[in-house]
Formats: structure tokens, sequence, C-alpha cells
């Protein structure tokens, strides 16, 4: 299996081509230690929101820029 | 409803205390100020990183269970769209917060200026615009100046949130005649001064001009005694509403005394 490059967060990944959001969120929070759990950040993929919904069915390509934010307290 | 309660986009709200998160010296304070202030809505955030379990202090990231709290606390989440300088970034913002927050309130926030945090107004309204046509309730972070105001109410704002002074400043109201004048041309508007509130005295004053409600952060959060000065604000903006619902007298020039007498007691 070929791999592709992507940045998450601006830190360089490589992952499995064909490889979805999906999979690439459960692999980040399981190397983070945190539980695997799709409802505590959101996504987006250059910069375009992806709905938890779509994470499933949206492919990586090469050089995509993917972003995860999470809750945190504001004024 | 009860005395201190109002309506605001469609919700009835049991406070007119809106009170920010960031900013506490751990979540037990946080969590205290809270309760203390009788808010009814807190705001939030979102921040690009994953899911660090580090809580408490400026900004950082919500523990999963402390998170789980807030949702769970009945209290209605307000999240922002900090940090966003065009109408792009903070519509996807605005989209994500509705996802992880499961609400269609958003703190609709544009800067413009890094040294005062001051609103774009363009980049405002052609975000506000988009996000109402996409379902979302917008909660403009806004300066003081009618005409952004109205444009607006044109895209479909309900309410305005017009700043007092520069986010954190503390400076209090710095520009009374203009939050007066948005008062007066907008009388049926929800309006609530967010931003620059340093003491409770301010939060009187905002309450006093009619505005609705008052939304702060810092002047809590970076009190020697958050939880205190929590409880502070809410006493004042009941007494600044309650103040405003009596009636202020008007002012005069000159004294005039309030007790009755015939001349001078003793000089017939």
């Amino acid at each position: 299996m070929s791999a592709i490059h992507i940045s998450v967060n601006g830190t360089e990944h490589t992952v499995v081509s064909g490889s979805t959001l999906a999979e690439l969120v459960a692999r980040l929070q399981r190397d983070a230690g945190q539980p695997d759990d799709p409802t505590t950040l959101a996504t987006a993929l250059n910069e375009v929101f992806i709905p938890r919904g779509k994470r499933e069915a949206t492919v990586l390509s090469e050089g995509d820029q993917v972003f995860t934010f999470s809750p945190i307290t504001g004024g | 409803m009860t005395m201190t309660s109002f309506s605001i986009a469609d919700t009835l709200l049991e406070s007119r205390f809106f009170l920010g998160t960031a900013g506490y010296p751990s979540p037990k304070v946080l969590q205290d100020a809270i309760a203390a202030s009788g808010a009814a809505v807190i705001t939030v955030g979102l921040k690009r990183q994953l899911t660090p379990s580090a809580s408490g202090g400026a900004g950082t990231a919500l523990d999963n269970s402390f998170f789980q709290m807030l949702k769970d606390s009945g209290l209605h989440l307000l999240p922002n769209t900090a940090g966003c300088k065009t109408g792009r970034e903070a519509i996807t913002l605005a989209q994500m917060a509705r996802e992880v927050f499961g609400t269609h309130w958003i703190k609709l926030e544009v800067i413009g200026d890094d040294y005062t945090l001051q609103p774009d107004p363009i980049e405002l309204i052609r975000a506000a615009e988009e996000l109402v046509q996409d379902g979302f309730e917008v909660f403009p972070y806004c300066t003081d100046d009618l005409v952004t105001c109205r444009r607006l109410l044109d895209v479909g704002c309900r309410l305005l949130m017009p700043w007092g002074a520069p986010i954190g400043s503390g400076q209090g109201l710095t520009n009374p005649h203009a939050l007066r004048t948005l008062r007066a041309r907008l009388p049926d508007v929800p309006l609530i001064v967010d931003a620059g509130i340093g003491s409770p005295m301010d939060a009187v004053q905002a309450m006093q001009m009619g505005y609705d409600a008052v939304l702060l952060n810092s002047a809590v959060s970076l009190a020697h005694d958050p939880v205190k000065m929590a409880q502070a604000f809410k006493l004042a903006i009941e007494a600044g509403r309650m103040g405003f619902e009596a009636g202020i007298m008007a002012r005069q020039d000159m004294a005039v005394p309030s007790t009755q007498v015939t001349g001078r007691p003793f000089l017939l």
C-alpha cells in the first residue's frame, strides 16, 4: 500500500493511501491516549468544515491539510 | 416570568448576566463563579488542537468531564469565533462550534485590528448574513456604530452586542453617548454590552441605560476573588436593571430641597 503525506494542525503526517478522515481522527485520538470519541472535536479539510457524518466518506489526498478543533474556555 | 427574566432569541432567560469562562485560576473556581453569578448563558470557544486533558487558565482546553458538566448544566452555551480575521474563517468556525457544542447560537467575532481587537464591520456583516441564512442565531460582537448595527439587523441579526471598550481592557463604557444613542435608536432590539466592563459599576451603568444584558469575562476571572466578584456583578446587573425599570429621576442643575419647610425653622 502506498503512503500519502498530509498535515494535521500544521504537523506532517503519513497515512495509508485511501485513508478516510474518520480513520485519521480515530488514530489521532488513539495516539494521544484519548477515548475514541468523534463528538469531542470538529474537523476541517483544506479550511472547509467537514461535518462528523461526512468524515467516513472523506478520503484523504496527498497534500491535504487537516485541522481539528476542540472546546476551550472562552469569553 | 420572574423580575429578572427576559426573552432573547426566542429563549426565556432567568438572568441578564452572560459570563465568559476563560482565564480562571482553576476549573473549580470557574464552576463556583458560574454558580455565584446566576448566569444563564456562558461563553465558550474552539481551538485548533486535538483533545488534550489540561484545564483551567486562559483559553485552555476543556477536559471531557468538565465539558460534559457544562453541557449538562442546563446553561446556554454561547460559542465564540475568537481569533477570526475574515468572515470565511468565522463561518467555518461557527459551523464547527454548532457541531461540537450542539447549539445554533454563535457569538460572531471578526477582528479587524490586532491592537484594539476592534471588529471588522464589513467582514462581520458578510459573515452574519451567511450564518443567519444557514440557520444560526448570530450574536454579533460589534462596535457602538449605529449604522453598522443597523446593517447587522438588515441581514437578519435579531440582537446586537456592542462593545463597551476593547476586549479585556476593563475600561468600562468609554463612549456612553454612543451606547445611549444605540439604545434610543433601536428601542426594540435586544442589546447586550459585550467587552470592556471592568467593575460592577460599569454593569450598573449599562443596565441603567436600558441595555438588556451584560457579557463579561475578565472582570470576574481576573478579580482577586472571582467567585465573590461574580456575585457582585450579579447584584449590580440586577440593581441596574431595577433602577432602569423604576425610572431614574431627571438631573437638575441646582439644588432642589426634598424636605418641605416654611422658610427658616426658627425665623418667624
